[in-house]
Protein backbone atom coordinates (compact mmCIF):
# COMPACT_ATOMS: atom_id res chain seq x y z
CA UNK A 1 0.00 0.00 0.00
CA UNK A 2 2.64 2.23 0.74
CA UNK A 3 4.65 1.97 -2.49
CA UNK A 4 1.67 2.23 -4.30
CA UNK A 5 0.40 5.60 -2.74
CA UNK A 6 3.89 6.90 -2.89
CA UNK A 7 4.00 6.39 -6.40
CA UNK A 8 1.04 8.01 -6.61
CA UNK A 9 2.14 10.81 -4.41
CA UNK A 10 5.23 10.69 -6.79
CA UNK A 11 3.47 10.92 -9.73
CA UNK A 12 1.68 14.27 -8.80
CA UNK A 13 4.50 15.73 -7.41
CA UNK A 14 6.38 15.23 -10.83
CA UNK A 15 3.32 16.69 -12.89
CA UNK A 16 3.52 19.86 -10.19
CA UNK A 17 6.91 19.94 -10.23
CA UNK A 18 8.69 23.30 -12.04
CA UNK A 19 11.80 23.97 -13.46
CA UNK A 20 13.44 26.90 -11.72
CA UNK A 21 15.14 28.79 -13.80
CA UNK A 22 15.47 29.04 -17.66
CA UNK A 23 17.77 30.95 -19.83
CA UNK A 24 16.03 32.82 -22.73
CA UNK A 25 19.17 33.80 -26.26
CA UNK A 26 18.81 36.92 -28.43
CA UNK A 27 17.35 39.28 -25.82
CA UNK A 28 19.28 42.45 -24.95
CA UNK A 29 20.96 43.41 -22.12
CA UNK A 30 18.79 46.24 -20.39
CA UNK A 31 21.39 46.84 -17.66
CA UNK A 32 21.70 45.78 -14.02
CA UNK A 33 19.02 46.83 -11.47
CA UNK A 34 20.70 48.10 -8.12
CA UNK A 35 17.93 49.21 -5.58
CA UNK A 36 15.60 47.33 -4.61
CA UNK A 37 12.80 49.56 -6.35
CA UNK A 38 14.57 49.27 -9.51
CA UNK A 39 14.65 45.08 -8.74
CA UNK A 40 11.08 45.31 -8.45
CA UNK A 41 10.31 47.35 -11.48
CA UNK A 42 12.42 45.20 -13.63
CA UNK A 43 11.02 42.18 -12.34
CA UNK A 44 7.35 43.49 -12.98
CA UNK A 45 8.93 44.23 -16.79
CA UNK A 46 10.67 40.99 -17.11
CA UNK A 47 6.92 39.25 -15.90
CA UNK A 48 4.91 41.56 -18.28
CA UNK A 49 6.75 40.00 -21.34
CA UNK A 50 6.83 36.96 -20.22
CA UNK A 51 2.86 36.56 -19.83
CA UNK A 52 2.50 38.23 -23.23
CA UNK A 53 4.59 35.97 -25.20
CA UNK A 54 3.58 32.94 -23.01
CA UNK A 55 -0.15 34.09 -23.95
CA UNK A 56 0.70 34.79 -27.54
CA UNK A 57 2.43 31.34 -28.28
CA UNK A 58 -0.23 29.59 -26.56
CA UNK A 59 -3.58 31.46 -27.24
CA UNK A 60 -2.06 33.33 -30.09
CA UNK A 61 -0.71 30.68 -32.06
CA UNK A 62 2.82 33.18 -32.46
CA UNK A 63 6.07 31.46 -31.63
CA UNK A 64 8.26 33.10 -29.32
CA UNK A 65 11.02 32.31 -26.46
CA UNK A 66 8.94 32.51 -23.17
CA UNK A 67 8.93 30.84 -19.55
CA UNK A 68 7.45 27.46 -19.20
CA UNK A 69 4.08 27.44 -17.47
CA UNK A 70 5.98 26.31 -14.23
CA UNK A 71 8.23 28.83 -14.44
CA UNK A 72 6.07 31.74 -15.01
CA UNK A 73 4.19 30.07 -11.54
CA UNK A 74 7.48 30.14 -9.49
CA UNK A 75 8.50 33.88 -11.08
CA UNK A 76 4.77 34.74 -9.78
CA UNK A 77 5.63 33.20 -6.12
CA UNK A 78 8.50 34.97 -5.42
CA UNK A 79 7.58 38.29 -7.37
CA UNK A 80 8.38 41.23 -7.35
CA UNK A 81 11.92 39.96 -5.85
CA UNK A 82 11.75 37.68 -8.90
CA UNK A 83 12.15 37.16 -11.70
CA UNK A 84 15.64 38.99 -12.42
CA UNK A 85 17.87 39.04 -15.77
CA UNK A 86 21.31 39.52 -16.82
CA UNK A 87 23.06 39.71 -20.19
CA UNK A 88 25.97 37.50 -19.09
CA UNK A 89 29.50 37.93 -20.62
CA UNK A 90 29.08 35.66 -23.53
CA UNK A 91 25.73 37.72 -24.43
CA UNK A 92 23.38 34.91 -23.50
CA UNK A 93 20.16 36.46 -21.51
CA UNK A 94 19.96 34.45 -18.65
CA UNK A 95 16.79 34.67 -16.68
CA UNK A 96 16.18 33.48 -12.73
CA UNK A 97 12.48 32.55 -11.23
CA UNK A 98 13.61 31.91 -7.83
CA UNK A 99 16.40 32.26 -5.31
CA UNK A 100 19.41 30.46 -6.61
CA UNK A 101 20.73 28.12 -3.61
CA UNK A 102 22.15 25.26 -5.30
CA UNK A 103 25.12 26.72 -7.65
CA UNK A 104 28.25 25.08 -8.72
CA UNK A 105 30.60 27.68 -9.21
CA UNK A 106 33.41 25.83 -11.76
CA UNK A 107 34.23 29.97 -11.77
CA UNK A 108 34.93 30.35 -8.00
CA UNK A 109 36.60 33.58 -8.12
CA UNK A 110 33.56 36.06 -7.02
CA UNK A 111 31.74 33.98 -4.07
CA UNK A 112 34.28 35.06 -1.47
CA UNK A 113 33.64 38.68 -2.23
CA UNK A 114 30.24 38.48 -2.88
CA UNK A 115 29.79 36.55 0.41
CA UNK A 116 27.82 33.73 -1.53
CA UNK A 117 29.73 30.56 -0.62
CA UNK A 118 26.80 29.41 1.37
CA UNK A 119 24.80 29.05 -1.98
CA UNK A 120 27.51 26.90 -3.48
CA UNK A 121 27.31 23.37 -3.79
CA UNK A 122 29.86 22.58 -5.98
CA UNK A 123 33.56 23.89 -6.93
CA UNK A 124 36.13 22.51 -9.59
CA UNK A 125 39.43 21.34 -8.23
CA UNK A 126 41.10 24.73 -9.07
CA UNK A 127 39.29 26.55 -6.17
CA UNK A 128 40.86 24.39 -3.61
CA UNK A 129 43.54 26.40 -4.14
CA UNK A 130 41.31 29.49 -2.40
CA UNK A 131 40.76 27.43 0.82
CA UNK A 132 43.27 29.48 3.43
CA UNK A 133 41.42 32.82 2.19
CA UNK A 134 37.79 31.20 2.16
CA UNK A 135 37.53 27.66 4.22
CA UNK A 136 34.18 27.08 3.59
CA UNK A 137 35.23 25.63 -0.10
CA UNK A 138 36.41 22.60 2.24
CA UNK A 139 33.01 21.58 2.10
CA UNK A 140 32.32 21.84 -1.26
CA UNK A 141 31.86 18.96 -3.63
CA UNK A 142 34.77 18.92 -5.82
CA UNK A 143 33.60 17.89 -8.95
CA UNK A 144 37.48 18.30 -10.33
CA UNK A 145 38.89 19.93 -13.42
CA UNK A 146 39.52 23.70 -13.11
CA UNK A 147 40.93 26.45 -15.69
CA UNK A 148 41.45 24.76 -18.99
CA UNK A 149 40.55 21.23 -17.33
CA UNK A 150 37.55 19.14 -17.75
CA UNK A 151 34.97 18.45 -14.43
CA UNK A 152 33.61 15.29 -14.00
CA UNK A 153 30.17 15.62 -15.47
CA UNK A 154 28.48 13.20 -13.51
CA UNK A 155 29.70 14.86 -10.44
CA UNK A 156 28.42 18.16 -11.49
CA UNK A 157 24.68 16.07 -12.19
CA UNK A 158 24.78 15.15 -8.34
CA UNK A 159 25.37 18.27 -7.33
CA UNK A 160 21.55 19.16 -8.46
CA UNK A 161 22.54 22.71 -9.01
CA UNK A 162 20.39 25.28 -10.37
CA UNK A 163 22.68 27.22 -12.30
CA UNK A 164 26.16 26.97 -13.17
CA UNK A 165 28.80 29.53 -13.12
CA UNK A 166 32.14 29.53 -15.36
CA UNK A 167 34.11 31.16 -17.70
CA UNK A 168 33.97 32.92 -21.50
CA UNK A 169 36.42 31.27 -22.50
CA UNK A 170 38.37 29.14 -20.13
CA UNK A 171 37.49 25.38 -19.02
CA UNK A 172 34.78 23.29 -21.29
CA UNK A 173 32.49 25.02 -23.86
CA UNK A 174 28.53 24.73 -24.72
CA UNK A 175 29.05 21.09 -25.82
CA UNK A 176 30.29 19.98 -22.09
CA UNK A 177 28.04 22.60 -20.34
CA UNK A 178 25.12 23.99 -21.74
CA UNK A 179 24.23 21.09 -24.01
CA UNK A 180 24.37 18.63 -21.40
CA UNK A 181 22.72 20.39 -17.99
CA UNK A 182 18.92 19.25 -17.43
CA UNK A 183 16.33 21.99 -19.26
CA UNK A 184 16.02 25.08 -16.37
CA UNK A 185 19.81 25.44 -15.54
CA UNK A 186 21.14 28.00 -16.74
CA UNK A 187 24.74 28.13 -17.40
CA UNK A 188 26.13 31.58 -16.44
CA UNK A 189 29.53 32.79 -18.27
CA UNK A 190 31.18 35.15 -16.77
CA UNK A 191 35.15 35.73 -15.73
CA UNK A 192 36.00 37.97 -12.87
CA UNK A 193 39.51 37.61 -14.39
CA UNK A 194 39.85 40.85 -16.33
CA UNK A 195 40.56 44.42 -15.57
CA UNK A 196 37.71 45.46 -17.57
CA UNK A 197 34.92 43.63 -16.97
CA UNK A 198 35.49 42.51 -12.79
CA UNK A 199 32.73 45.29 -11.95
CA UNK A 200 30.26 44.61 -14.39
CA UNK A 201 30.39 41.66 -13.97
CA UNK A 202 30.51 41.79 -10.36
CA UNK A 203 26.86 43.75 -10.23
CA UNK A 204 25.25 41.21 -12.60
CA UNK A 205 25.99 38.19 -9.72
CA UNK A 206 25.57 40.32 -7.19
CA UNK A 207 22.44 41.12 -8.76
CA UNK A 208 21.26 37.52 -9.69
CA UNK A 209 22.34 36.01 -6.64
CA UNK A 210 21.04 38.62 -4.60
CA UNK A 211 24.39 39.90 -3.04
CA UNK A 212 24.10 43.58 -4.19
CA UNK A 213 25.14 44.98 -1.14
CA UNK A 214 28.55 43.28 -1.44
CA UNK A 215 29.05 43.90 -5.07
CA UNK A 216 28.12 47.60 -4.34
CA UNK A 217 30.44 47.46 -1.38
CA UNK A 218 33.58 46.04 -3.96
CA UNK A 219 32.80 48.93 -6.70
CA UNK A 220 33.44 51.42 -4.54
CA UNK A 221 36.43 49.74 -3.23
CA UNK A 222 37.32 49.09 -6.82
CA UNK A 223 36.63 52.63 -8.24
CA UNK A 224 37.89 54.33 -5.10
CA UNK A 225 41.85 52.55 -5.72
CA UNK A 226 41.30 52.63 -9.82
CA UNK A 227 40.52 56.28 -9.37
CA UNK A 228 43.15 57.13 -7.73
CA UNK A 229 45.51 55.50 -9.56
CA UNK A 230 44.64 56.96 -12.63
CA UNK A 231 44.76 60.69 -10.65
CA UNK A 232 48.58 60.18 -10.22
CA UNK A 233 49.55 58.16 -13.34
CA UNK A 234 47.36 61.21 -15.50
CA UNK A 235 50.25 63.63 -14.39
CA UNK A 236 52.99 61.50 -15.79
CA UNK A 237 54.00 63.29 -19.35
CA UNK A 238 54.11 60.88 -22.03
CA UNK A 239 57.69 61.41 -23.05
CA UNK A 240 58.91 60.21 -19.07
CA UNK A 241 56.43 56.69 -19.50
CA UNK A 242 58.49 53.93 -18.99
CA UNK A 243 58.78 51.30 -22.11
CA UNK A 244 57.71 48.00 -20.98
CA UNK A 245 58.22 43.95 -22.18
CA UNK A 246 55.48 41.86 -20.93
CA UNK A 247 56.83 38.24 -20.00
CA UNK A 248 54.32 35.71 -19.46
CA UNK A 249 56.15 33.05 -18.11
CA UNK A 250 55.55 29.09 -18.27
CA UNK A 251 57.95 26.09 -18.35
CA UNK A 252 56.80 25.54 -22.06
CA UNK A 253 58.09 28.30 -23.26
CA UNK A 254 61.13 28.78 -20.99
CA UNK A 255 62.44 25.29 -22.19
CA UNK A 256 62.59 26.73 -25.32
CA UNK A 257 65.73 29.80 -24.16
CA UNK A 258 65.83 31.61 -27.48
CA UNK A 259 61.78 32.65 -26.89
CA UNK A 260 59.62 34.49 -24.70
CA UNK A 261 56.01 34.84 -24.81
CA UNK A 262 53.74 38.33 -24.70
CA UNK A 263 51.08 39.70 -25.19
CA UNK A 264 50.59 42.77 -28.02
CA UNK A 265 47.20 45.77 -27.68
CA UNK A 266 45.15 43.43 -30.10
CA UNK A 267 45.08 39.79 -27.84
CA UNK A 268 42.15 39.26 -25.94
CA UNK A 269 43.58 38.23 -22.64
CA UNK A 270 44.34 40.95 -20.77
CA UNK A 271 48.39 40.99 -19.74
CA UNK A 272 49.59 43.64 -22.06
CA UNK A 273 46.86 46.10 -20.31
CA UNK A 274 48.85 45.34 -17.33
CA UNK A 275 51.80 47.45 -18.50
CA UNK A 276 49.44 50.32 -20.14
CA UNK A 277 47.62 50.52 -16.94
CA UNK A 278 50.44 50.58 -14.95
CA UNK A 279 51.29 54.12 -17.09
CA UNK A 280 53.87 52.14 -19.22
CA UNK A 281 54.22 51.91 -23.01
CA UNK A 282 54.29 48.08 -24.30
CA UNK A 283 56.97 47.95 -26.62
CA UNK A 284 54.85 44.90 -28.03
CA UNK A 285 51.60 46.69 -28.53
CA UNK A 286 51.62 46.53 -32.50
CA UNK A 287 52.73 42.72 -31.64
CA UNK A 288 49.39 40.48 -33.77
CA UNK A 289 51.01 36.83 -33.21
CA UNK A 290 48.24 35.26 -31.70
CA UNK A 291 50.58 33.16 -29.35
CA UNK A 292 52.78 36.64 -28.56
CA UNK A 293 55.23 34.23 -29.47
CA UNK A 294 58.81 36.16 -29.83
CA UNK A 295 62.77 35.89 -30.60
CA UNK A 296 64.93 36.75 -27.58
CA UNK A 297 66.66 38.67 -29.66
CA UNK A 298 63.62 40.50 -30.42
CA UNK A 299 63.19 41.16 -26.99
CA UNK A 300 66.79 43.22 -26.93
CA UNK A 301 66.17 44.98 -30.45
CA UNK A 302 63.11 46.70 -28.09
CA UNK A 303 65.40 48.10 -25.53
CA UNK A 304 63.15 47.97 -22.74
CA UNK A 305 62.98 50.35 -19.61
CA UNK A 306 61.59 47.45 -17.60
CA UNK A 307 60.06 43.71 -18.10
CA UNK A 308 57.33 43.13 -16.66
CA UNK A 309 56.77 39.30 -16.17
CA UNK A 310 53.34 37.67 -15.26
CA UNK A 311 54.11 33.70 -13.27
CA UNK A 312 51.70 31.03 -13.72
CA UNK A 313 52.12 30.02 -10.07
CA UNK A 314 51.72 31.79 -6.89
CA UNK A 315 49.00 32.78 -4.52
CA UNK A 316 47.68 32.65 -1.79
CA UNK A 317 48.65 28.70 -0.93
CA UNK A 318 52.54 29.53 -1.85
CA UNK A 319 54.32 29.77 1.56
CA UNK A 320 56.45 32.68 0.38
CA UNK A 321 57.18 34.75 -2.92
CA UNK A 322 60.36 32.66 -3.76
CA UNK A 323 58.55 31.16 -6.45
CA UNK A 324 58.28 33.59 -8.75
CA UNK A 325 61.88 34.04 -8.19
CA UNK A 326 62.56 31.67 -10.78
CA UNK A 327 61.69 33.70 -13.59
CA UNK A 328 63.25 37.19 -11.80
CA UNK A 329 66.21 35.03 -12.40
CA UNK A 330 65.81 33.40 -15.56
CA UNK A 331 65.19 37.19 -16.81
CA UNK A 332 68.18 38.67 -15.17
CA UNK A 333 70.80 36.03 -15.79
CA UNK A 334 69.60 35.39 -19.82
CA UNK A 335 72.98 36.30 -21.62
CA UNK A 336 70.90 38.07 -25.02
CA UNK A 337 69.18 40.89 -22.31
CA UNK A 338 72.23 41.57 -20.37
CA UNK A 339 72.63 45.35 -21.74
CA UNK A 340 69.13 46.44 -21.89
CA UNK A 341 68.06 49.27 -19.55
CA UNK A 342 65.85 46.41 -17.26
CA UNK A 343 68.74 44.57 -16.70
CA UNK A 344 71.06 46.64 -16.46
CA UNK A 345 68.98 48.69 -13.96
CA UNK A 346 67.79 45.38 -12.15
CA UNK A 347 63.56 46.56 -12.97
CA UNK A 348 62.47 43.15 -13.48
CA UNK A 349 59.51 42.43 -11.90
CA UNK A 350 57.23 39.32 -11.85
CA UNK A 351 53.42 38.89 -10.41
CA UNK A 352 51.56 35.78 -10.02
CA UNK A 353 48.73 35.40 -12.52
CA UNK A 354 46.40 35.05 -9.72
CA UNK A 355 47.21 38.50 -8.13
CA UNK A 356 46.09 39.91 -11.40
CA UNK A 357 43.77 37.73 -12.76
CA UNK A 358 40.77 38.47 -9.98
CA UNK A 359 39.04 41.10 -8.36
CA UNK A 360 42.57 41.84 -6.53
CA UNK A 361 43.47 43.95 -9.98
CA UNK A 362 43.56 47.35 -8.15
CA UNK A 363 46.45 46.14 -5.66
CA UNK A 364 47.63 44.45 -8.69
CA UNK A 365 47.69 47.55 -10.74
CA UNK A 366 49.05 49.60 -7.95
CA UNK A 367 51.99 47.60 -7.23
CA UNK A 368 52.77 47.72 -10.83
CA UNK A 369 52.49 51.85 -11.23
CA UNK A 370 54.77 51.84 -7.86
CA UNK A 371 57.23 49.87 -9.82
CA UNK A 372 57.05 52.04 -12.66
CA UNK A 373 57.00 55.70 -10.86
CA UNK A 374 58.17 54.71 -7.26
CA UNK A 375 58.43 58.21 -6.55
CA UNK A 376 54.93 58.64 -7.55
CA UNK A 377 53.29 55.83 -5.59
CA UNK A 378 55.82 56.17 -2.70
CA UNK A 379 52.89 56.83 -0.36
CA UNK A 380 50.91 53.66 -1.50
CA UNK A 381 51.23 50.40 -0.44
CA UNK A 382 50.01 47.64 -2.78
CA UNK A 383 49.95 45.04 -0.15
CA UNK A 384 47.74 47.27 2.73
CA UNK A 385 45.06 47.26 -0.55
CA UNK A 386 45.37 43.56 -1.33
CA UNK A 387 45.22 42.86 2.74
CA UNK A 388 42.37 45.24 2.66
CA UNK A 389 40.34 42.86 -0.29
CA UNK A 390 40.96 40.05 2.34
CA UNK A 391 39.81 41.30 5.23
CA UNK A 392 36.85 43.05 4.39
CA UNK A 393 35.93 41.25 1.52
CA UNK A 394 36.74 37.73 2.55
CA UNK A 395 36.08 37.95 6.21
CA UNK A 396 39.97 36.37 6.32
CA UNK A 397 42.75 36.78 9.22
CA UNK A 398 45.33 35.90 6.12
CA UNK A 399 48.21 38.16 6.43
CA UNK A 400 49.22 38.94 2.85
CA UNK A 401 52.61 40.62 4.00
CA UNK A 402 53.50 36.97 5.63
CA UNK A 403 52.19 34.25 3.67
CA UNK A 404 51.42 33.44 -0.20
CA UNK A 405 53.20 34.54 -3.60
CA UNK A 406 51.84 37.66 -5.20
CA UNK A 407 54.50 40.08 -6.14
CA UNK A 408 58.12 40.12 -6.63
CA UNK A 409 60.90 41.37 -5.57
CA UNK A 410 57.92 41.95 -2.75
CA UNK B 1 4.20 -11.15 -1.33
CA UNK B 2 0.69 -9.22 -2.17
CA UNK B 3 0.25 -6.08 -0.79
CA UNK B 4 -3.25 -5.19 1.19
CA UNK B 5 -5.03 -2.07 1.76
CA UNK B 6 -7.03 -1.93 5.44
CA UNK B 7 -10.73 -0.94 4.97
CA UNK B 8 -9.53 2.12 7.15
CA UNK B 9 -6.90 3.25 4.47
CA UNK B 10 -9.61 2.78 1.79
CA UNK B 11 -11.92 5.28 3.70
CA UNK B 12 -8.87 7.58 3.84
CA UNK B 13 -8.18 7.22 0.33
CA UNK B 14 -11.72 8.03 -0.47
CA UNK B 15 -11.87 10.59 1.91
CA UNK B 16 -8.77 12.35 0.69
CA UNK B 17 -10.25 12.57 -2.94
CA UNK B 18 -13.14 13.92 -1.66
CA UNK B 19 -12.37 16.51 -0.28
CA UNK B 20 -9.75 17.71 -2.73
CA UNK B 21 -12.57 18.13 -5.16
CA UNK B 22 -14.81 19.91 -2.22
CA UNK B 23 -11.81 22.19 -1.72
CA UNK B 24 -10.21 22.47 -5.02
CA UNK B 25 -13.50 22.98 -7.50
CA UNK B 26 -15.38 26.31 -5.95
CA UNK B 27 -11.77 27.93 -6.34
CA UNK B 28 -11.40 27.34 -9.87
CA UNK B 29 -14.92 28.24 -10.23
CA UNK B 30 -14.90 31.32 -8.39
CA UNK B 31 -11.74 32.62 -10.27
CA UNK B 32 -13.70 31.62 -13.99
CA UNK B 33 -16.79 33.84 -12.35
CA UNK B 34 -14.63 36.89 -11.09
CA UNK B 35 -13.41 37.57 -14.16
CA UNK B 36 -15.77 39.51 -15.73
CA UNK B 37 -15.80 41.62 -19.25
CA UNK B 38 -18.07 44.82 -18.87
CA UNK B 39 -18.93 47.01 -22.09
CA UNK B 40 -20.17 50.78 -22.26
CA UNK B 41 -22.48 51.26 -24.04
CA UNK B 42 -23.46 48.34 -24.90
CA UNK B 43 -25.15 48.99 -27.45
CA UNK B 44 -22.92 51.46 -29.59
CA UNK B 45 -23.59 54.63 -32.00
CA UNK B 46 -22.21 54.12 -35.14
CA UNK B 47 -18.15 54.69 -34.99
CA UNK B 48 -18.68 55.51 -31.28
CA UNK B 49 -16.10 54.42 -29.03
CA UNK B 50 -16.72 51.90 -26.34
CA UNK B 51 -14.85 51.37 -23.00
CA UNK B 52 -14.60 47.75 -22.22
CA UNK B 53 -13.10 47.01 -18.54
CA UNK B 54 -12.11 43.10 -18.10
CA UNK B 55 -11.94 42.79 -14.01
CA UNK B 56 -9.86 40.05 -12.75
CA UNK B 57 -9.82 38.12 -8.89
CA UNK B 58 -7.42 39.42 -6.21
CA UNK B 59 -3.77 38.64 -6.97
CA UNK B 60 -4.23 37.77 -10.14
CA UNK B 61 -1.01 37.28 -12.45
CA UNK B 62 -1.60 36.23 -15.68
CA UNK B 63 -2.55 37.09 -19.73
CA UNK B 64 -5.88 38.16 -20.94
CA UNK B 65 -6.60 37.49 -24.94
CA UNK B 66 -9.40 38.80 -26.00
CA UNK B 67 -10.25 38.93 -29.46
CA UNK B 68 -12.05 41.92 -30.88
CA UNK B 69 -15.35 41.81 -32.89
CA UNK B 70 -15.35 41.74 -37.04
CA UNK B 71 -14.57 45.03 -37.95
CA UNK B 72 -14.53 46.90 -34.43
CA UNK B 73 -10.63 49.05 -34.20
CA UNK B 74 -8.87 48.90 -31.12
CA UNK B 75 -8.49 52.31 -30.10
CA UNK B 76 -5.90 52.39 -26.85
CA UNK B 77 -5.19 51.50 -23.58
CA UNK B 78 -4.69 52.87 -19.97
CA UNK B 79 -2.80 49.36 -19.16
CA UNK B 80 1.04 50.12 -19.21
CA UNK B 81 2.74 49.70 -22.81
CA UNK B 82 4.86 46.81 -21.51
CA UNK B 83 1.91 45.08 -20.58
CA UNK B 84 -0.12 44.99 -23.69
CA UNK B 85 0.57 43.62 -27.36
CA UNK B 86 -1.80 43.40 -30.45
CA UNK B 87 -1.78 41.45 -33.18
CA UNK B 88 -4.88 41.93 -35.61
CA UNK B 89 -8.25 41.47 -33.55
CA UNK B 90 -5.98 39.93 -31.17
CA UNK B 91 -5.04 42.13 -27.86
CA UNK B 92 -3.01 40.24 -25.07
CA UNK B 93 -2.98 41.67 -21.86
CA UNK B 94 -0.23 41.42 -19.00
CA UNK B 95 -1.89 41.29 -15.98
CA UNK B 96 0.84 41.75 -12.70
CA UNK B 97 -1.78 42.51 -9.46
CA UNK B 98 -3.47 44.67 -11.37
CA UNK B 99 -7.21 44.98 -10.42
CA UNK B 100 -8.32 45.64 -13.77
CA UNK B 101 -7.90 45.98 -17.76
CA UNK B 102 -9.40 48.63 -19.58
CA UNK B 103 -9.05 49.52 -23.59
CA UNK B 104 -11.38 51.35 -25.95
CA UNK B 105 -12.62 49.86 -29.25
CA UNK B 106 -14.41 51.85 -32.21
CA UNK B 107 -17.27 50.89 -33.07
CA UNK B 108 -17.83 50.49 -37.09
CA UNK B 109 -20.90 52.96 -39.25
CA UNK B 110 -23.09 49.72 -38.83
CA UNK B 111 -23.64 45.72 -38.36
CA UNK B 112 -22.50 44.10 -35.41
CA UNK B 113 -19.76 41.19 -33.64
CA UNK B 114 -18.74 38.72 -31.01
CA UNK B 115 -16.25 39.77 -28.75
CA UNK B 116 -14.70 37.01 -26.84
CA UNK B 117 -11.92 36.30 -24.48
CA UNK B 118 -9.50 33.60 -22.87
CA UNK B 119 -7.79 34.11 -19.63
CA UNK B 120 -5.02 32.03 -17.79
CA UNK B 121 -3.63 32.92 -14.11
CA UNK B 122 0.54 31.85 -14.36
CA UNK B 123 0.82 32.16 -10.69
CA UNK B 124 -2.44 29.11 -9.98
CA UNK B 125 -2.48 27.49 -13.64
CA UNK B 126 -5.98 28.45 -13.73
CA UNK B 127 -7.72 29.20 -17.35
CA UNK B 128 -10.98 30.02 -18.84
CA UNK B 129 -12.85 32.10 -20.86
CA UNK B 130 -14.35 35.43 -20.42
CA UNK B 131 -18.14 35.00 -21.63
CA UNK B 132 -18.68 36.05 -25.25
CA UNK B 133 -20.93 38.95 -26.17
CA UNK B 134 -22.71 40.02 -29.39
CA UNK B 135 -21.94 43.56 -29.92
CA UNK B 136 -24.81 45.54 -32.57
CA UNK B 137 -24.31 49.26 -33.70
CA UNK B 138 -27.33 50.86 -32.76
CA UNK B 139 -30.28 50.15 -35.91
CA UNK B 140 -28.36 47.17 -37.12
CA UNK B 141 -29.42 43.67 -36.48
CA UNK B 142 -27.70 41.61 -33.53
CA UNK B 143 -29.43 38.50 -34.84
CA UNK B 144 -26.89 38.41 -37.84
CA UNK B 145 -23.94 37.36 -35.39
CA UNK B 146 -24.16 34.58 -33.24
CA UNK B 147 -22.27 33.48 -30.13
CA UNK B 148 -20.00 29.98 -30.93
CA UNK B 149 -20.29 27.55 -28.69
CA UNK B 150 -18.65 28.08 -25.37
CA UNK B 151 -15.30 25.84 -25.77
CA UNK B 152 -14.91 24.22 -22.28
CA UNK B 153 -11.26 25.76 -20.38
CA UNK B 154 -10.39 23.86 -17.12
CA UNK B 155 -13.86 24.50 -15.96
CA UNK B 156 -15.42 22.47 -12.54
CA UNK B 157 -16.76 20.02 -14.61
CA UNK B 158 -13.52 19.02 -16.15
CA UNK B 159 -11.86 19.03 -12.87
CA UNK B 160 -14.66 17.00 -10.95
CA UNK B 161 -14.10 14.40 -14.18
CA UNK B 162 -10.58 14.45 -13.44
CA UNK B 163 -10.92 13.63 -10.17
CA UNK B 164 -13.14 10.88 -10.83
CA UNK B 165 -10.92 9.14 -13.11
CA UNK B 166 -7.95 9.16 -10.91
CA UNK B 167 -10.29 8.22 -8.05
CA UNK B 168 -10.79 5.11 -10.28
CA UNK B 169 -7.73 4.53 -10.97
CA UNK B 170 -6.62 4.52 -7.31
CA UNK B 171 -9.51 2.10 -6.69
CA UNK B 172 -8.41 -0.58 -9.51
CA UNK B 173 -4.72 -0.61 -7.84
CA UNK B 174 -6.36 -0.51 -4.47
CA UNK B 175 -8.46 -4.10 -5.53
CA UNK B 176 -5.72 -5.61 -7.49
Amino acid sequence: MKKQTSSIAFLLAGLLCCCLVFPVAGISSEGIPRTQDDIHDYARTILRTEILNYSSDVYGGERSAHLTAGQLADAVRYYPEYPRRITDSKNSTITIVRPLNHIVAYNFHSMGALNATDLVVGVANSAMQDALVIPAVKGKVNIGGGGPYEPDFEKLLACTPDAVLTYTELGPGPEFFEKRMPEGVPVIRVDCIRPWSLVPEMNKLGYIMNRTEQSDAYEQWHSRWMDEIDRRLATVPSEKRVRAFMDIWSTSFTDRSNERRTAGGGQWYSYGRYITDGGGVNVAEDLTSPQGTVDIEWVARQNPDVILGVMYDGSYESPDSSVLKTQYDELLSHPTLKEIPAIKNRRVYVLSYRYTNGLTYPAARAQVAKWFYPELFADIDPAAIHQEYVTRFLGSSYDVTRQGAFSYPA
Amino acid sequence: MMTTISGASRFSAGMALVLLVILIVPVMAAETTAVQRTIAPASPQPAETMNITITVPPGFFGGIVETLPDGFSFEGTSHPPDGVKQSGRTVIFAVTGEKSVSYAIRAPASGCGVISGKWENVGTGGKGEIPQEVIAVAGSDPSQCRTVPHTPGFSWWIALAAFGFIGMVVQRQVNR
